[in-house]
């Protein structure tokens, strides 16, 4: 996979995040709560699956120092997470 | 929520996304006082509102963005491992730190980085609209640092940190002003999502409101995109340093 393949694919996951988190948003200012809280799940995370994206693409480019990078920024984020709950 | 409320955090949102996109930060300097003062969240709904509202203001950018490859994604990542990490530690020990005594510390800090930032851009022969990152990022053990800084006060005070990012690619990695636009964009929106799940487990973050703020972020943020491609980097870095000059002093009042 070359890199602008994977910086493609790294933008329609954001294209992908950020239509449906603001359609969740819109039905659920209209009738839940619920699908608001699901809304904010999925923008939260849209920026994460971005680097989850790059690090896997960069990992195929055999540029392991950046996918390791993105990889430690992965394990930060959950365990942060994690560690708030 | 009146209507009214809506439309007012829209309008909100809307702003905060085109300054977001243009300047390559998230908003939440501006965001933070304004549901504080304006809306009367409490600080830590506000904190965390405004932490959806930069994911959501990054990952709309970023959507146009990544096509125009203005982003430096190696560097973000690099710099993002620093920045996440002082990030989590600071949204998680936000509870015990003062936030009234760190905001003043960051104004201050903020008003040496807006005038070299804009005596870089006055002095400079290099206008920065051509150039490209150097192949290896100068002084990077600093920007690391400074990374880190930005991070904690992301996840203290509900910023990208887009305000210290952008002067420390631009000042200390001597990468030109549209990638460090492009990149730290890339980087608060990593950022701000760190914080806002650690805000999210622990239940401190206002739904209606957050939503509301975020669908005006995403309107906001495409269309500062259109501004940033037609802006030039020098008026770009002039912009951003009074920008910076306005926000500190604003944070000191």
């Amino acid at each position: 996979m070359s890199e602008e393949k994977t910086l493609r694919f790294a933008q329609k996951t954001l294209i992908a995040g950020v239509g449906t988190s603001a359609v969740l948003f819109l039905f659920g200012l209209a009738f839940s709560d619920k699908l608001i809280r699901a809304g904010v799940w999925v923008l939260a995370l849209t920026p994460v699956a971005r680097v989850a994206v790059l690090g896997w693409g960069y990992a195929k480019l055999k540029e392991y120092r950046i996918a390791a990078c993105a990889l430690a920024v992965l394990i930060m984020i959950f365990s942060g997470f994690w560690a708030a709950q | 929520m009146t209507l009214l409320q809506i439309a007012e955090l829209g309008g909100l949102g809307a702003a905060a996304g085109i300054v977001g996109a243009v300047f390559g930060i998230g908003g939440g300097v501006f965001v933070v006082p304004a549901l504080t003062l304006g809306f009367g969240l409490p600080m830590s709904s506000a904190v965390a509102a405004s932490l959806v509202a930069v994911a959501a203001s990054s990952s709309a950018a970023g959507a146009v963005r990544a096509e125009t490859g203005l982003a430096d994604m190696r560097l973000g990542l690099s710099l993002e491992v620093a920045t996440v990490f002082g990030t989590v530690i600071a949204a998680s020990a936000a509870a015990f730190i003062p936030a009234a005594a760190l905001r003043t510390i960051f104004s201050l800090a903020l008003v040496p980085v807006s005038f070299a930032l804009a005596r870089k851009a006055l002095v400079s022969s290099d206008d920065g609209e051509t150039g490209e990152t150097p192949a290896k990022p100068k002084n990077m053990p600093a920007a690391l640092a400074v990374s880190a800084v930005a991070g904690g006060l992301s996840g203290l005070l509900g910023i990208g940190g887009g305000v210290l990012k952008v002067p420390m690619m631009r000042l200390v990695c001597g990468v030109p002003a549209k990638v460090a636009v492009a990149t730290s964009n890339f980087m608060i929106g990593v950022t701000a999502s760190a914080g806002a799940l650690v805000y999210f487990a622990r239940g401190a973050l206002p739904g209606r409101e957050s939503a509301v703020l975020a669908l005006g972020v995403m309107a906001g943020a495409l269309a500062g995109m259109r501004l940033l491609v037609l802006s030039k980097s020098r008026t770009l870095e002039l912009a951003f340093s009074a920008a910076l000059l306005a926000i500190a002093v604003k944070m000191i009042l």
